[in-house]
């Protein structure tokens, strides 16, 4: 055909499978360059990758040895990790989203600091202090939605997000649109002002189908406790991990499992479902806790409720299991079955103005109860397995001294 | 250089100079360095076009984009706003939605621009074909 131009079309196809298997070669040097320099950006802090290992052929990513550090304490890092496998699904990317079939976590270290309102960050205190509020939620889907940004191959190639230009103003009197460049360090971000047409989304822009975690330690610190809840060997799966949940029909699933402290035979097992599909809230959480040190356990209650602080917690295993459900925001009534073994402790009574408290002291007890969770403020009742009479208890020893007098005329009222 | 000339010059039929001076037109007209941009410019070198009537075009086409300029995003805004279901629809489509039509400036710009490409095209090709034949049997009678 003399309509086309055939040595450039065998140009442009030439250069196109050059860049295909070149890629591969530079990932380890320009593309792991370009991931540390924007998830550092993203992040708020150094971002460090050992190796990246690029296969477009295979539309896989691996990464290992990633280090995130903490922003304000160098030495620490918020999370750690041996390897992380991403698998693509190709297509996807010519739809402007990224789907990722397979995501897999290995021998990952995370530390978790516990704030003084009782939220759990990846940062030190001073660090989260700084950093500028957020939620939580927010948070995660701006970090799924920047990864699906930046990881979309296509979205690289395109040059409209990013190209360097000279700054410039083009604005006009008679209409409303302007095209704005914002410098941002070397590089130069287009930004369309004006009119702009909302597209529907039926599916999340970042979809992560599986995403497996194998061999994962994380250290829980309490807050204002140096020494850390530490829940080693975790293993679990993640389904349907999406950027926009309320768009996604399928919910998340997670199931994972592993142990408390280093070396006791605490272990703790957990699936949960949660759906926020067009805007509703269902939230399913099954658990099963077994063995749980209680003293480490109540420093990570104290920032929620005063009243944690009110038994001094010697020793205690705690067994438990049970479901929590939230449907259309609400929580649903259900129960959780506790026991407690070898317990002891002593009162705090001046913690909530009940000095007389002071003297009770329990040792080597054990506990059995059902409790009823509802929506009712403080969502778990123990009076309540009280009044059913859901409660066992064996006391071995039990003290509990107070002179009568001190205490007013109706201390005895209902018990005689 | 006589290959050089050739390349720029040729001899080129009255379609070929009119469909290259109106691609160029559109080129010209296009936000540069958009997605849509590239799509043109891989289709003029793909495509045998006049490179001397693309250059003119091209030419042509800042210049109308300079005086065009304000007409961009109502023109836009109006061909989005007139059917915003079948757009909406259609722009989100696998690698339509790389094209950022869904921007009322871009819209209006594509839409001039392929508008202004298809018009100078008529005229010329009605120039070349039509009223200069006549003008030189007008002269040669």
């Amino acid at each position: 055909m003399k309509l086309i131009r055939w040595p450039v079309v065998s140009l442009i196809l030439f250069a196109l499978l050059i860049g295909f298997f070149i890629t591969d070669y530079l990932s380890n040097s320009k593309i792991r360059n370009d991931f540390e320099y924007y998830s550092s950006e993203a992040l708020n802090t150094i971002v460090k990758v050992g190796t990246l290992n690029l296969k477009i052929f295979r539309s896989s990513l691996r990464l290992e040895n990633i280090l995130v550090i903490d922003p304000v304490n160098k030495s620490r890092f918020a999370f750690r990790a041996k390897s992380i496998v991403l698998r693509a699904d190709v297509s996807k990317f010519f739809e402007r989203r990224m789907f990722l079939q397979e995501a897999k976590i290995h021998d990952s270290y995370i530390k978790l600091t516990q704030t003084k309102k009782g939220k759990f960050t990846f940062l030190s205190e001073r660090a989260y202090n700084m950093a500028e509020y957020e939620p939580t939620v927010i948070k995660i889907n701006r970090i799924l939605t920047w990864t699906a940004d930046h990881l979309n191959p296509v979205k690289i190639v395109s040059p409209i997000k990013k190209r360097i230009i000279e700054n410039q103003n083009i604005t006009n009197k008679n209409s409303s649109f302007k095209i704005n460049t914002l410098r941002n360090n070397s590089t130069t971000q287009l930004v369309f002002r004006g009119y702009k047409l909302k597209l529907p989304r039926d599916y999340p822009d970042f979809l992560v189908k599986t995403l497996s975690i194998a061999n994962c330690n994380i250290d829980l610190y309490p807050y204002a406790i140096k020494s850390p809840i530490k829940l080693r060997n975790i293993h679990g799966k993640i389904f349907e991990l999406s950027s926009r949940p309320k768009k996604h029909p399928k919910p998340v699933t997670l199931l994972a499992n592993g142990f408390v402290g280093d070396k006791s035979n605490g272990w703790f097992n957990v699936s949960a479902r949660i759906d926020a599909y067009a805007g509703r809230t269902n939230i399913i959480i099954d658990f099963a806790v077994s063995n749980i040190f209680l003293p480490e356990f109540l420093s990570l209650v104290n920032p929620y409720t005063p009243y944690a602080k009110i038994l001094d917690i010697e020793s205690g295993q705690l067994t438990a299991r049970g479901r929590f459900q939230i449907r259309k925001g609400k929580i649903v009534p259900s129960s959780v079955y506790c026991r407690l073994d070898n317990f002891t402790a002593q009162a705090v009574g001046e913690l909530v103005g009940q000095e007389w408290l002071n003297s009770l002291s329990i040792s080597n007890t054990f506990l059995e109860a059902v409790i009823p969770i509802n929506n009712k403020k403080p969502y778990f009742h123990f009076e309540t397995a009280f009044e059913k009479e859901n409660f066992r208890t064996t006391i071995h020893n039990f003290q509990l001294k107070f002179k009568p007098s001190d205490l007013g005329d109706d201390l005895l009222d209902g018990v005689l | 250089m006589q290959k050089l000339i050739k390349f720029f010059w040729g001899n080129p039929s009255s379609m070929s100079i009119a469909a290259s001076f109106a691609m160029g037109v559109t080129l010209g007209l296009c936000p540069l360095g958009t997605t849509i941009w590239f799509l043109i410019l891989g289709l003029c070198l793909i495509f045998k076009t006049h490179i001397l009537s693309l250059l003119t075009g091209l030419i042509t086409g800042v210049f109308l984009r300079v005086i065009l300029r304000s007409l961009f995003e109502p023109t836009g805004k109006m061909i989005l706003l007139s059917n915003e279901v079948f757009w909406k629809r259609t722009l989100s489509k696998p690698v339509i939605c790389y094209l950022n039509l869904n921007v009322g400036s871009i819209m209006g710009n594509m839409f001039i621009a392929i508008l202004s490409g298809l018009i100078i095209f008529a005229l010329i090709f009605i120039t070349l074909n039509i009223i200069l034949p006549k003008i030189k049997i007008t002269r040669s009678i």
